[in-house]
C-alpha cells in the first residue's frame, strides 16, 4: 500500500482536532502483587465486576474479584512490563469490543483488534462483552432452518435460526470439520458467521482461515482468535467477545451463526484464572461457577421478535426477526460423555449432534451416530420436503441399528429382516458426505427420495456414492426447473413428487453410473 | 499489604470506637504513632520474631520500653495484641485508626501537584471546588513537579484529578498510536 504524506497528515489533524481533552477524576491504586498474570490491586474502592483496569503501556486488566480491601484482576495480553507498585486506574467501562459489518471478512482477537495484518477496523459502534440475554418476553420461537448443507444433519438432526446445538466428539472426529461446513454453506442464506477459536494452534486456524478464503464464505465470517499462545485470560473472554459481535447482527434484524470452537478450553482457561485467583476448587477443580460460565454464554444465542428489534434499532428496521444460532462444539476424552463440562453443556443446549471415533474410522464421514444425536427444537424450523424425506430416513437406520447387532448371530433371516438391512446399509452409504461440499435442499430431497422408494435397493453397497454423484448430475443438468423450484419453495406435493420420480426413472433407464 | 489492612480492621474500629467515646482521639493517636514507630525498630522486630520468647513476655518487653507514656487502655491493646500475636500489625492499625478519625470528622486530606508553584486562589479555588465535589472538608497540602508542564494533578484518597498537560499528551499520544 502507497502512503499519501498529506493523508497521512490530514488525518492526524483530523483526529487531533477531533481529540477529546476532558478530565475526568478516575480511582487509582497500586499493584501489590503480580503473580502468572494475576493483579492484586489495593485501593480501587469503586471498581466494578469485569471493568477494564488500566496499566502503564497501554496495557488493561479486567477486575474479577471485588474484596474488601484490594482487588483481583487479570491481565489481558502480556505482562512482563507491569510490576509491583505501578499504579492502576478505573476507566469506568465494562470490557468492550468493537461490533459492525466492518468486521465482516476479518481475523480478530479477543478484543476486536486486527490481526490479519489488513489495516485498522473502522467499527463504528462498540459494546459490552457481557451483556444480559434477552427476556421472555422479547423471544419468538425458532421456526426457520440454518442450511447446514450436509445431509445427514439436515434430515436428522435440523437445527433452526436462534439455536444451540452442541457438537460434541473425540478429537479427530470431524467437529470443526461440520462447523466449517456450514460456514462454507451459508455464503447464499445471508446468515453472517462468527467462528471463534479458542485454544488453537494458530496454525490450525490459519488453515481454517485459508480454506474459508478458498470456498468464498469469508466476506460472510468474522474469526475470533484465542490462540494457545495467547493467555487464559483471553481465551476466556473470547467466546463472549464473539457472542457480542453476533449479537450486533441479531439485534439489527439479521440472522447470525457462531461457533465457539471449543468451550473444553475455555472451561480450561477458566478453572486456570480461577485457581490463580485463589476461589475455591469444585468437580474436577473447576470452579463452582462453570455451569453459570457456558450457560449465560450460550443463552444469549437466541431469536428476538420484531418488536425487540425495532426498540432495539430505535425503529430503523421494522418487521424483522433477529435470530444467533450458536453451534458449541465439546471435546470429549475418550468418549465420556458423562464428564463434568459435557454434561453441563449437554443440558443447557437445544440437542446434540455426536460424533464417533469408530464410525470416523469406518470411513462414514460424517461420523454422525444418528442414535444419540438429537434436536429438540431444529423439527419445527426444518424445510418442508426434508422433513417429509428425511423421516423415513431416520426409522430406516434405527431399525438397521437394531437387526445389525442381531442379524450377526444369525444365519437364516426372512425377507423383511433382509430388505431392512440392506435398506439401512445403503442409506448408511448414502448419508456419507465429502468435506467442503454442501449440498442444496434439492439435491439432498432427490438422495433421500432415492433411498425412500427403493431406488437404492438394486444397487451395490460400494457404489451407492458414485450413484449418487451420477444422479444428481444427471437430474442437474437434465431436470434444472425441477432443483430451482425445490429450492425456492421448499414445499412438497404430489405435483413434485411425480417430477421427483420422473426424474429417477429417467436416470434408471440411462443406468450410467 | 492488603492481608494485613484485613487483619487490622478489627483493632482499630474497636480502637476508634472506645477513643470516641472517652473523646481521647488525640491521645490514642499518638499512641498508635508511637507505639508504631516502635514496632518499626529493628531490634524490636527481631525480638516480636524471636521464638524462644513466650508471647506474653513480648508484650512486656514491649511495654517495657514506653509504658511511662500510655494508658492503661492503651497498655491493654498491646497486651491484647500480643497475646494474639499482632503486635506486627500496628502501623495498619494506627493507619487505619486515622481513616475512621478523618471520616468521622468529615475530613480528607488532598494534595496538589502542579507544574508551577500555585497562588492562594489558586488553591482556594481547589479547595472549594474539591469541598463541592467530594462534601467534606479539606486540608490541602501543594507540591510541585516541572515533568507535568502544566495542568495540575489532584489526589485525594483514592481518587485522582489529572489535569495535567503530561497526561493529555499521553492521551492523545495513545490514540493516535491506534
Amino acid at each position: 500500500m502507497q502512503l499519501s504524506p498529506s493523508e497521512i497528515s490530514d488525518l492526524i489533524k483530523s483526529r487531533i482536532e477531533s481529540f477529546d481533552t476532558r478530565v475526568e477524576a478516575r480511582t487509582e491504586g497500586t499493584v501489590v502483587s503480580l503473580t502468572d498474570g494475576i493483579l492484586r490491586i489495593h485501593g480501587l474502592a469503586d471498581a466494578m465486576q469485569g471493568e477494564m483496569i488500566e496499566l502503564p503501556g497501554d496495557t488493561y486488566a479486567m477486575a474479577l474479584n471485588l474484596e474488601r480491601d484490594s482487588v483481583g484482576a487479570v491481565v489481558l495480553g502480556a505482562y512482563r512490563h507491569l510490576s509491583e507498585g505501578d499504579t492502576a486506574k478505573c476507566t469506568g467501562r465494562i470490557l468492550e469490543v468493537p461490533v459492525g459489518e466492518a468486521l465482516l471478512g476479518r481475523v480478530v482477537d479477543a478484543l476486536g483488534l486486527p490481526i490479519d495484518g489488513k489495516g485498522p477496523i473502522d467499527a463504528k459502534e462498540t459494546a459490552p462483552i457481557e451483556k444480559i440475554a434477552p427476556g421472555v418476553i422479547e423471544r419468538k420461537s425458532v421456526d426457520q432452518p440454518v442450511q447446514t448443507g450436509l445431509k445427514s444433519i439436515d434430515s436428522m438432526v435440523p437445527i433452526g435460526r436462534g439455536q444451540r446445538e452442541l457438537i460434541i466428539g473425540d478429537r479427530q472426529t470431524g467437529k470443526t470439520a461440520v462447523a466449517i461446513d456450514t460456514i462454507i454453506n451459508q455464503a447464499k442464506s445471508g446468515i453472517k458467521c462468527i467462528y471463534v477459536a479458542v485454544g488453537q494452534k494458530a496454525s490450525t486456524v490459519a488453515n481454517i482461515l485459508r480454506k474459508l478464503e478458498e470456498h468464498d464464505a469469508m466476506q460472510h465470517t468474522i474469526i475470533v482468535a484465542a490462540t494457545a499462545a495467547e493467555s487464559a485470560a483471553m481465551q476466556y473472554i473470547a467466546p463472549y467477545a464473539g457472542c457480542t459481535i453476533g449479537e450486533y447482527f441479531r439485534d439489527n434484524g439479521q440472522d447470525a451463526l457462531i461457533i465457539y470452537d471449543d468451550l473444553t478450553k475455555q472451561a480450561w482457561a477458566y478453572r486456570q484464572v480461577s485457581l490463580l485467583l485463589r476461589r475455591p476448587p469444585g468437580r474436577e477443580a473447576y470452579p463452582g461457577d462453570v455451569f453459570y460460565l457456558h450457560s449465560r454464554l450460550l443463552e444469549r444465542a437466541s431469536r428476538v421478535n420484531a418488536d425487540y428489534v425495532e426498540q432495539h434499532t430505535n425503529g430503523r428496521v421494522k418487521g424483522r426477526t433477529g435470530s444467533l444460532t450458536a453451534l458449541p462444539i465439546i471435546e470429549t476424552q475418550d468418549g465420556d460423555v458423562s464428564a463434568f463440562v459435557p454434561t453441563n453443556v449437554i443440558s443447557i443446549t437445544d440437542g446434540q449432534i455426536f460424533l464417533e471415533s469408530d464410525l470416523f474410522n469406518a470411513g462414514i464421514r460424517p461420523a454422525i451416530n444418528a442414535g444419540l444425536s438429537v434436536s429438540r427444537v431444529g423439527g419445527a424450523a426444518q424445510t418442508r420436503i426434508i422433513k417429509k424425506l428425511g423421516g423415513s430416513v431416520r426409522l430406516a437406520l434405527a431399525q438397521y441399528r437394531e437387526l445389525a447387532a442381531f442379524a450377526q448371530f444369525a444365519s437364516d433371516l426372512d425377507d423383511t429382516t433382509r430388505a431392512q438391512l440392506e435398506r439401512g446399509e445403503r442409506v448408511t452409504e448414502l448419508m456419507k458426505q465429502a468435506q467442503y461440499s454442501p449440498m442444496t435442499v434439492a439435491e439432498m430431497a432427490m438422495s433421500l427420495y432415492a433411498a425412500n422408494e427403493g431406488y437404492l435397493d438394486e444397487v451395490p453397497v460400494n457404489k451407492i456414492v458414485d450413484f449418487e454423484a451420477a444422479m444428481l448430475a444427471h437430474v442437474k443438468s437434465t431436470y434444472a426447473d425441477l432443483i430451482e423450484k425445490i429450492n425456492a419453495s421448499g414445499d412438497y406435493n404430489d405435483e413434485i413428487e411425480a417430477a421427483m420420480r420422473a426424474a429417477l426413472d429417467g436416470f434408471k433407464a440411462k443406468g450410467a453410473y | 499489604m492488603s492481608e494485613f489492612t484485613t487483619t487490622a480492621r478489627p483493632y482499630a474500629k474497636a480502637v476508634y470506637q472506645v477513643a470516641s467515646a472517652t473523646k481521647t482521639e488525640k491521645s490514642w493517636g499518638d499512641a498508635l504513632e508511637l507505639m508504631s514507630a516502635v514496632v518499626a525498630n529493628r531490634d524490636m522486630i527481631s525480638m516480636l520474631d524471636n521464638p524462644g520468647l513466650k508471647k506474653e513476655q513480648k508484650g512486656e518487653l514491649f511495654l517495657q520500653v514506653i509504658s511511662d507514656r500510655l494508658s492503661e487502655q492503651q497498655r491493654n491493646l498491646a497486651r491484647l495484641m500480643a497475646e494474639n500475636g499482632r503486635l506486627k500489625i500496628m502501623p495498619e492499625v494506627a493507619q487505619q485508626f486515622e481513616v475512621y478519625r478523618t471520616i468521622a470528622e468529615g475530613k480528607i486530606d488532598a494534595v496538589a501537584v502542579s507544574a508551577f508553584p500555585l497562588t492562594k486562589a489558586q488553591q482556594s479555588a481547589i479547595t472549594k471546588s474539591l469541598k463541592d465535589k467530594l462534601g467534606r472538608e479539606v486540608t490541602l497540602t501543594t507540591s510541585t513537579d516541572e515533568s507535568l508542564i502544566g495542568g495540575v494533578v489532584i489526589k485525594a484518597g483514592d481518587t485522582i484529578i489529572d489535569g495535567s498537560m503530561k497526561a493529555q499528551l499521553a492521551m492523545l499520544a495513545s490514540a493516535l498510536g491506534r
